[in-house]
């Protein structure tokens, strides 16, 4: 013995509910299979309903004159076995179909058996829809109730969004996260920049050249971040934004700290070295094809690569030829080292430092170069250490950073040289007699002239330039 | 292999269908290796050597048996090949499509003809109600194995109806293939191919390259009937069309090549579905793309490569996909068709719109 | 509006009506003038015939009942009744011979019982489960339902096309000769693809019979909306013959369907036949007629109610009345079958979606079931 509950279906395309006009049965009748429960009225039409259970009428559960949704119980039946009886002859069956119901729409297209039952119901218990079984997405013949709140079905955690997009060119040594500043650069630096739209637009904006930035993101591609990071360096040395003028009339800012370090600097370096200024123009092509080429070679695939390493050595190179422009004057003696503490100046947040790589001159190009990308990284995260600022013997300032051309840099403290790389850029030049469109940048030095006289700051300067000129000369 | 842009203007001769052999395999030794046919010429030889091959492929259409068809598609085959093969139809899109439906299940394999594009759509809920669908509703128990050959596109000076570019219709219906070649070689082995298909084809035919030649090569295809190809390569912007728009597009590629600019252009072939690997493999390399077609843009093919290539190459595109169509107009008085229709100033403008990301 | 028996009826007693009845609406035998042709055709039917007629006609009213009461039970999404159609359709499908091909609309439900079909495999289609639910080679070369309207009178034409050009056709033996009937209604009829498969059939002249059912209605729109003239005479148009019967007359059915079969089969070309009969129930579970014919005229059909007809008439012949109760017991025993089967027809897997799309592999079809496989299997209690 079960208890079976019928619950109002759709009789018509979607119909949502359905008024019941009169119970035909009674509680306790005795009723066989399609005999006539009750007569309902839809939006559209009269019609009668034919009982799928054989049994006994357990309850009416709604009143006649009252609207229900489809998928309300409505009566509850009392069956003898899990499947209907095969009655055979049915008391009173209907011998012409029940009264139709609403609904002209031409139905000899299949449209409404799409709303078919996708499972089967088991006859024993409830049949029509229930508020659907969410999870098989299906629904029985006969919607269900249109009260409940529509939710979303639960995805398993972790689950990840599978992305389709080109596969980024096989990095082998890329790792996947996004490590804010990578110690190595993917290998798809090389090959064409991976980069969303906005991300693109975004470096555009900012004048950041994608294909010197540092991809982070996990396809090696360029991130915001990458981008930002880049405009930001470059931001030190650039305004982005023309803001307000301030409201009020005056600023006034204590000198204290690193602003009065530097401040004091000056002025000692300024007002006690007597300094000379020189500069040249150099086609510096050869130094940025070889940039290039440096790029792509896989010992360099981990370490920043650009022409200031370039000038580094040409310096380093310049002072063993040139060697007391890397010396300290005091009143009784000059002091030439033989070792260079190469100083690069850095603008950072708090204004400018100038941290040394120690003994640049025994390290190879590749050491060189990760010593100046830490650098650079530790000056910019203000991590540089007092030591790391001290003994410096010869120092480069990168104005080219800045856009600019070349400028007159004053000396570093108790050193005797300093040299300013300018902007790189294309300018007509004249090779083999013929205007060409060539890299050229101005390299600008100052030095004390109490220690280094005009010819000798001279040939310092020219030395470096043929480098910039002529890399291969560092092969000797 | 060589692909020409074959500009040249229509051309009236009609080569001797005698090229080909017309005979079996003995005399198929002796045949030449290629031959420079016109489209119409190719699809008539590609139809021959179809229904030599299979006696189940049979052509039905209007006008197609004594008069060969009114691009002499068909010609000659009805003298070869007699009544039973190849059918004169009533006049009645709906009726061609039916009944080559019912043949299907009968287990011919139909080739059917539209005589024009525009006259295609009294025969569409045949199409496409039923002949997409048959296999589905049989859940596999048959095959329709039907070719529906399209003439299709302007560029002839026409009337109303005769220059359409209805491919959208047909690329949206699941259940149906649809191709288009732009060239010769590909007429003659994409329709043959297409009829071996157990599956519903539609053959889009480019009629404003019926008559301009190209060199078929009868040996072998050389590219499945679904893939798309590189017909030129280059490295600025990679361009894509199918049918009449490719010689289009290598128009604009020479045009480019002289003002510096490197176009990269791949024919479409199949329309649904779409190879998108040369595709994608371009614009991987190029970071831009220009499709073209003639048919309105609106909600059509050009709309879908858009929406897949975006998606499926976002990080190395450098500018949006542009497409380059006909306007949502209907396809106006031939006396303004130039407007219309993407010509190689429009493909163009587009790259360098392109360009300019 | 609506149709009375006699709109498209000329009276049956005057000479030149052309309508072929055997057994007037209360079950006697007395055939009309234009049955005179066809009178040889009833030889074809045995006793045994006799009994195979009414019982099939009682077993699927029976079904047709039980199919809509599951349909109100909300157990199928729509149930397409064939309520008073029995005669035309019972009749006419014995009159194919084995290796005929049979092409249905939709209410079909008998012919395809008798072409060997399981019943419930229509009401698998009406349960959502299938778009077709039956092997047409399997089944008696019984064809799928076409809901389209009138789109199966073109694939019927080409097929008979294909019979002619492989030469499976007028050979000059009926018992292998093949032939093809198609049946449709008279809402169909107004369908211009109609009018063009009866263009194809005259112009190749096929072995086809067009078998329409005239019931009175297409949804709610009256035939007298679909055509000023008897549906029969448009065949006349095309050049070919047309007959109307009096469809809910078995033996009529029978006989005239023979005919015309036999006379496809043996090269004399396609012809139309015209069953008047009534759509005694709704168009389908979805319709409503209260809403556009009166009680009345419903009445005035059930009067001719085809089984009471044919049972009066063999009861005329002196069947047992057992025999009659069998038959009640049979019907009403099939019934509860088909409900206990109908309840347990379960939904087919998702991959059906795509997996008879096309015949040979199709990339996006690939892509999108694997895609939905794994879109199933990411949420939890998903299954892939």
């Amino acid at each position: 013995m079960s208890v079976s509950k019928f619950t109002l279906p759709d009789v018509g395309e979607g119909l949502t509910e359905a008024e019941i006009v009169q119970w035909k049965v009674a509680p306790g009748d005795t009723i066989t299979i399609n005999q006539v429960l009750v007569e309902i009225e839809t939006a559209k039409s009269l019609v009668e309903l034919p009982s799928p259970y054989v049994g006994v009428v357990g309850e009416i559960l709604v009143d006649e004159g009252t609207t229900v949704d489809v998928g309300t119980p409505i009566i509850t039946i009392t069956t003898d076995a899990a499947a209907p009886a095969e009655t055979g002859n049915e008391a009173t069956p209907p011998d012409v179909l029940p009264a139709g119901t609403g609904g002209t729409r031409d139905t000899s297209d299949a449209s409404e058996t799409a709303d078919a039952a996708d499972a089967a119901t088991d006859a024993s218990s409830t049949i029509s829809a229930e508020p659907a079984d969410t999870s098989s997405g299906a629904m029985l013949v006969g919607r269900g109730s249109a009260a409940t709140m529509p939710t979303r079905r639960r995805r398993h955690t972790g689950t990840p969004v599978a992305h389709e997009s080109l596969s980024p060119p096989a990095a082998p040594s890329a790792e996947p996260q996004a490590t804010p500043l990578p110690t190595t650069r993917p290998a798809a630096s090389v090959g064409p920049v991976i980069a969303k739209p906005p991300i693109r637009k975004l470096a555009k904006d900012l004048g950041v050249d994608l294909a010197v930035v540092t991809p982070t993101g996990p396809i090696g591609d360029v991130t915001r971040e990458d981008v930002l990071r880049e405009a930001t360096q470059a931001s030190v040395f650039r305004n982005i934004q023309t803001p307000e003028w301030p409201t009020d009339r005056e600023e006034r800012i204590p000198v204290k700290g690193v602003r009065k370090a530097i401040a004091q600097a000056m002025v000692q370096s300024a007002f006690s070295a007597p300094h000379v200024s020189l500069f040249v123009d150099v086609d510096a092509t050869r130094t940025m094809e070889f940039v290039k080429r440096l790029k792509s070679s896989t010992d360099f695939a981990g370490v920043k690569v650009s022409p200031l390493l370039i000038m580094a050595k040409a310096m380093i190179w310049a002072v063993r030829r040139n060697p007391t422009v890397n010396s300290t004057f005091t009143e009784e003696e000059i002091i030439v080292r033989h070792y260079v503490n190469l100083g690069i100046a850095a603008a950072t947040p708090r204004g400018l430092i100038v941290p040394n790589i120690k003994e640049a001159q025994d390290m190879s190009l590749l050491e060189l170069a990760g010593a100046l990308e830490r650098l650079t990284i530790t000056a910019r995260d203000g991590k540089t250490s007092p030591a790391e600022m001290a003994n410096g013997t010869i120092t480069i300032t990168n104005i080219g950073v800045f856009g600019m051309d070349t400028g007159t840099p004053i000396l570093n403290s108790a050193e005797s040289g300093i040299v300013a790389l300018g902007t790189i850029k294309q300018k007509p030049w004249v090779v083999d007699g013929e205007v060409r469109a060539r890299y050229v940048t101005t390299i600008g030095a100052s030095f004390d002239h109490r220690v280094v006289d005009g010819d000798v700051a001279s040939r310092f300067l020219a030395d470096v330039a043929s480098i910039i000129e002529e890399p291969a000369l560092l092969l000797e | 292999m060589s692909r020409t842009a074959a500009s040249a203007p229509a051309d009236t001769t009609i080569a001797d269908p005698a090229i080909i052999p017309a005979t079996d395999a003995s005399a198929a030794t002796a045949a030449p290796a290629s031959a420079s046919l016109p489209l119409a010429k190719a699809l008539n030889a590609g139809l021959r050597q179809a229904m030599k091959e299979n006696s189940k492929v049979v052509l039905m259409g209007e006008d197609i048996g004594p008069l060969g068809g009114v691009f002499r598609v068909t010609e000659g085959l009805h003298a070869e090949f007699g009544d039973k093969r190849v059918l004169d139809t009533p006049l009645a899109e709906a009726g061609i499509v039916g009944t080559a439906i019912g043949l299907a299940l009968r287990g011919y394999r139909p080739v059917c003809e539209i005589q024009f594009d525009g006259f295609v759509f009294p025969g569409f809920n045949q199409i496409t109600t039923q002949l997409a669908r048959m296999r589905n509703r049989h859940e596999g128990s048959v095959s329709m194995p039907v070719v529906i050959r399209i003439p299709y596109g302007g560029h002839i000076g026409s009337i109303e109806h005769h220059q359409e570019s209805p491919e959208a219709y047909f690329a949206h219906t699941p259940g149906l293939r649809v191709v288009s070649p732009s060239n010769p070689h590909d007429a003659y082995w994409m329709l043959q191919e297409a009829i071996r298909s157990d599956d519903p084809v539609i053959f889009f035919e480019p009629k404003s390259r019926y008559w301009p030649k190209g060199e078929v090569h009868f040996g072998e295809s050389g590219t499945p009937l679904h893939a798309s190809r590189v017909v030129r390569a280059g490295t600025d912007v990679t361009v894509v069309g199918h049918g009449a728009m490719v010689s289009v597009l290598l128009q604009a590629a020479e045009i480019a090549e002289a003002e510096g600019i490197s176009l990269e252009v791949v024919d479409l072939r199949s329309i649904s579905p779409i190879d998108y690997g040369p595709i994608l493999g371009s614009v991987e390399k190029t970071g831009r793309l220009v499709v073209a077609q003639e048919a309105s843009g609106f909600v059509s093919v050009g709309s879908e490569i858009a929406a897949t290539v975006t998606e499926k190459a976002f990080y190395t595109l450098q500018a949006p996909v542009l497409r380059v169509s006909g306007f949502d107009a209907p396809f106006p008085a031939a006396a303004v068709e130039t407007y219309f229709l993407p010509s190689p100033d429009r493909v163009l403008e587009a790259v360098d719109r392109a360009l300019s990301y | 509006m609506a149709a009375t028996p006699d709109e498209f009826f000329v009276p049956a007693s005057g000479a030149e009506s052309p309508t072929v009845r055997m057994l007037t609406a209360d079950g006697t035998f007395q055939p009309s003038d234009a049955a005179a042709e066809y009178l040889p055709y009833l030889d074809r039917i045995s006793e045994a015939d006799h009994r195979r007629f009414y019982r099939d006609m009682v077993v699927v009213r029976k079904f047709d009942i039980e199919a809509a009461n599951l349909q109100r039970q909300g157990q199928l999404a729509l149930w397409v009744p064939s309520h008073g159609q029995e005669a035309a359709q019972v009749g006419s499908a014995y009159a194919t011979r084995a290796q005929d091909h049979v092409f249905p609309s939709y209410r079909e439900h008998v012919v395809g019982m008798i072409r060997g079909i399981d019943v419930v495999d229509i009401l698998r289609m009406l349960r959502g489960v299938t778009l077709g639910g039956w092997k047409p080679e399997e089944h008696g070369n019984f064809h799928l339902y076409t809901l389209v309207l009138a789109s199966q009178t073109l694939h019927a034409t080409g097929f008979a096309m294909g019979m002619q050009l492989d030469g499976s056709t007028a050979t000059g033996n009926p018992e292998t000769d093949q032939a093809v009937i198609v049946y449709y209604g008279d809402g169909a009829s107004s369908e211009g693809e109609a009018s063009e498969a009866l263009v194809y059939a005259a112009s190749y002249q096929t072995p086809q019979v067009f078998f329409l059912q005239n019931n009175q209605w297409a949804i709610s729109v009256p035939v007298s909306r679909q055509s000023r003239t008897p549906l029969y005479k448009r065949a006349g148009g095309f050049g070919i013959p047309g007959t109307q019967i009096d469809g809910n007359d078995v033996l009529a059915s029978y006989a005239v369907t023979a005919k015309h079969l036999d006379d496809a089969r043996s090269g004399r070309g396609p012809a139309l036949i015209e069953a008047v009969t009534y759509r005694v129930g709704a168009h389908t579970t979805a319709d409503d007629p209260t809403k556009y014919r009166t009680a009345d005229e419903t009445a005035s059909w059930v009067a001719r109610d085809p089984i009471v007809r044919f049972r009066t008439y063999l009861q005329g012949l002196g069947i047992e009345q057992q025999f009659l109760d069998d038959v009640d017991v049979e019907a009403a025993d099939f019934a509860a079958d088909v409900r206990r089967r109908a309840l347990e027809i379960r939904g087919p897997e998702k991959h059906t979606i795509f997996d008879n799309v096309y015949a040979e592999a199709h990339p996006r079809i690939d892509e999108q079931r694997a895609w939905l496989d794994s879109y199933e299997a990411s949420f939890e209690g998903g299954n892939a």
